[in-house]
């Protein structure tokens, strides 16, 4: 039973996560809500964008405003699988040599997965398991992974050389995939100093436990939902699968693979904690909205004719969302 | 204080309001189409109607609307997208739709106290998002507007004939009327030849089917009702009660004027009270007979005792002879109360008695060919003519009232509306009726003998019976139709 202080403790604690990241990381508001969100949601977050933005920044100061292990793991093409997730090596105790578990980077609370398309998909897949399961398995023994966890992947969507788009079933495992833009003049011009004049650029102080922020997983879980939005979370789904009634015209022709089942629990979830973080109650149309793209965009697949036309997703989903009413 | 029930409790009314006003405003625009088709249909002749039946076609689409309003079990409500709506059109942030949802499920108090904390400014104006649109009053307002406009179509168009109680002028008939009181049909019924007894009803009906204005249609114009059997049955007892409304009137008058003739002979009074002249002014309106009503009239203002003692015997003389022309119409008194030949000639100019033209031609060609057919069905079987007599005496039973052995004249019971005739017949050389025809029926063999024989109207006589039982003159020309239909026409 979740008690008004366990929600003002909830929103509290992240709203200082909020305060601590927005100290250091200048604009991008919508990839902090989602790393947020993310969080929230025990999801996994995506970030894309050109190289120079601060993705793997945000990550770490995510990581530092929380008391909690991290890790960050380069994915190259020679990455091996057992460089994510360990590998049983051979020890030596009183003269007896046998075979020991070496936990790899994957154990730790906040995983960064920096540049993941470049590894191989072999590696990728190493991820799959912990994304989802939040498990480990070497060989015949499966290590769980301690709560909260989350991987934050980042990826260079103009990098096209020496790099490996990731797999449907991988992608799917991310809550959102948030995609970092260039900053306003403004925003620049803070960057610029906050990077010029000071020594260096100093890593807030942890200012959550992981503890607060299971307990915060759990009020967001709490909060209301109306039956009619839940409705219409479905049918947004649905319109983006091409031979759904739902569909509309441009999904049809362009759309080979819609939104899996996955994108609507990103929805609610999503929207429930964006109504979480906004200090509301209960969950709104305008919550719903806040979502929509970063749960779906990759979760749409164009088909030849799409990719052939340029059809960006984020437009299909534009038309969606103006296509589909609320009642 | 926000009252979350309550509101519910509203919301739902309000919505099964709306659905049934929406439901009783497609009824009732559906049903008023259907009444404006049914009195265009009237207004373009094709249906008559009375004004009863009128009042119920006026009636049904409000009763059918009211109905659906009221009695038609409304579908469940779904509240969850009501609320939705509320909220979308109330920019309530989807809080009533949640807190729905947390009605639904239960606990989970801290957001609801949260939520409903954001309604406890004042009362929330949820109206707004059940509105009156117009999907709930535009069919309401067409059926309205139908309903208007089938009133304006009664009330500017001319009425058909509607029953006995209100015989519509010949000039207020619509024109498919106007064309069969003018233009008479092909002769549709048969002529009984010499020797052939009156078909069965089967036989006429048999021989009526193609005509275009057939006997039933005739009857449904005097009956002012739709040619089905049963109502021809049930209109029949409103004109005899016409009949008996008129017999009754004449039965007061001559009640009255013997109790005042008693009166001056006796010298009790020298004149009429103010009292007999207001009672004898009051009947004056029901008095058809012009002899009687300008004696009559003359009565009301005499002021002179021996003067008003002649008109008041002279009165009660005319008043006895139309009772006993009503209560027996026999040869003897209908040829008491012919007209004269002025007033034959008065009232031709207002009536054709002529027999139609194409009767005519047709009784010298056709007829003879028709006859033959009928005779050969009906006629020429000797053994089988009783039979069908008697066929034909329990149809003339049925529409007629009369009823026992051909050829008796006893005394016949009176069915209610009817007025009681006796039947004359003529036994032939082999002992089998030859003939038979209701007594007083103005109908009469033609001169032609054998099978060429056909019966035609007496015209003179069926003016003098519609008079002497004071049959409206505007209806006189139906009756004559009819008689016109059922033979061959006149002479």
């Amino acid at each position: 039973m979740i008690t008004e202080k366990d929600l003002e403790t909830a929103q509290a604690t992240f709203e200082r996560l909020r305060s601590a990241i927005e100290g250091v990381i200048v604009g991008h508001e919508p990839v902090i809500e989602a790393t947020l969100i993310a969080l929230l949601c025990r999801g996994n977050l995506l970030v894309e964008g050109v190289p120079g933005l601060g993705k793997t920044l945000l990550v770490r100061t995510l990581a530092s405003a929380l008391d909690l292990g991290f890790s960050r793991i380069q994915f190259t093409p020679d990455l091996m699988p057992a460089d994510i997730v360990g590998t049983d090596i051979i020890t030596e105790d009183d003269g007896k040599r046998q075979f020991t578990y070496s936990p790899g980077p994957i154990f730790a609370n906040v995983v960064l997965a920096d540049e993941i398309n470049r590894a191989t998909p072999k590696t990728q897949s190493a991820l799959l398991e912990a994304m989802e399961e939040r498990t480990v398995t070497v060989g015949k023994s499966t290590y769980p992974l301690e709560e909260p966890f989350i991987v934050l992947a980042t990826q260079n969507p103009i990098e096209m050389e020496g790099t490996y788009p990731l797999p449907e079933a991988q992608v799917d495992r991310f809550l959102l995939k948030a995609s970092v833009a260039y900053p306003s003049l403004d925003e620049l011009v803070r960057i610029a100093e906050r990077n010029t004049e000071a020594d260096e650029l100093r890593l807030p102080d942890p200012v959550a436990t992981g503890e607060e922020i299971l307990a915060a997983r759990l009020v967001i879980r709490e909060i209301p939902i109306a039956e009619e939005l839940r409705r219409y979370v479905g049918r947004l789904v649905l319109a983006t699968h091409p031979r759904s009634a739902h569909a509309t015209p441009k999904v049809g022709q362009f759309v080979e693979y819609g939104a899996s089942p996955r994108a609507a629990i990103a929805l609610i979830l999503g929207a429930k904690a964006h109504a979480f973080l906004a200090g509301e109650a209960n969950v709104r149309r305008v919550d719903i909205e806040a979502v929509f793209h970063p749960a779906l965009v990759h979760r749409v697949i164009l088909n030849f004719k799409g990719e052939a036309e340029g059809i960006e997703v984020s437009d299909l989903l534009s038309e969606v969302w103006k296509e589909i009413a609320v009642v | 204080m926000f009252n979350l029930s309550r509101l519910l409790g509203a919301v739902e009314r309000r919505a099964r309001r709306l659905w049934g006003l929406r439901l009783a405003g497609l009824v009732l625009a559906v049903a008023s189409a259907m009444a404006l088709a049914v009195v265009a249909a009237r207004r373009f002749g094709l249906v008559t109607l009375s004004w009863p039946a009128l009042g119920g076609v006026f009636a049904l689409p409000l009763a059918c609307a009211l109905f659906a309003f009221l009695g038609v079990r409304r579908p469940k409500v779904s509240l969850p997208r009501i609320l939705l709506r509320i909220d979308q059109t109330l920019g309530t942030a989807e809080r009533l739709s949640s807190l729905f949802e947390l009605r639904q499920r239960g606990g989970r108090d801290v957001f609801r106290r949260r939520i409903e904390r954001h309604f406890q400014d004042g009362p929330l104006p949820w109206k707004k998002g059940l509105p009156v649109g117009f999907s709930h009053v535009g069919p309401l307002a067409v059926g309205i507007l139908l309903l208007i406009g089938s009133s304006l179509l009664v009330a500017f168009a001319p009425l058909p004939p509607a029953g006995i109680a209100e015989p519509p002028s010949a000039e207020a008939r619509p024109a498919g009327e106007d064309r069969a009181a003018t233009a008479l049909p092909e002769p549709t019924a048969p002529a009984f030849p010499q020797g052939a007894l009156m078909p069965s009803t089967t036989a006429v009906e048999r021989a009526e089917t193609p005509a275009p204005d057939s006997l039933e249609d005739v009857l449904s114009d005097i009956w002012g009702a739709p040619t089905t059997g049963g109502s021809l049955l049930s209109e029949a007892g409103a004109i005899g009660e016409f009949i008996e409304e008129q017999q009754q009137r004449a039965q007061a008058l001559e009640e009255l004027l013997s109790r005042l003739e008693e009166q001056l002979r006796q010298g009790q009074q020298a004149g009429l009270t103010e009292d007999e002249r207001r009672a004898l002014r009051q009947m004056l309106p029901g008095v058809t007979d012009p002899q009687l009503r300008q004696t009559l009239e003359n009565l009301v203002e005499e002021t002179d005792p021996e003067a008003l003692q002649e008109q008041v015997e002279q009165a009660l003389g005319l008043t006895r002879a139309i009772v006993r022309s009503q209560a027996d119409p026999s040869a003897e008194q209908q040829e008491k109360i012919r007209p004269t030949p002025e007033d034959v000639k008065e009232s031709e100019t207002a009536l054709d008695w002529s027999p139609p033209e194409a009767l005519e031609e047709d009784a010298t060609a056709d007829g003879a060919q028709t006859s033959r057919g009928l005779a050969g069905e009906d006629g020429d079987d000797g053994p089988s003519e009783q039979g069908q007599s008697g066929r034909g005496e329990e149809d003339i039973d049925s529409r007629g009232g009369t009823s026992g052995v051909p050829g008796e004249a006893q005394p016949t019971e009176q069915q209610p509306g009817f007025v009681p005739t006796d039947l004359t017949a003529r036994v032939g050389s082999t002992g089998e009726f030859d003939e038979f025809l209701t007594k007083g029926v103005p109908l009469e063999l033609d001169a032609a003998q054998g099978e060429e024989a056909l019966y035609v109207v007496d015209y003179e006589t069926l003016r003098a019976i519609l008079e002497g039982r004071l049959v409206p003159p505007e209806k006189q020309d139906v009756v004559k139709r009819y008689f016109d239909t059922i033979t061959r026409g006149g002479p």
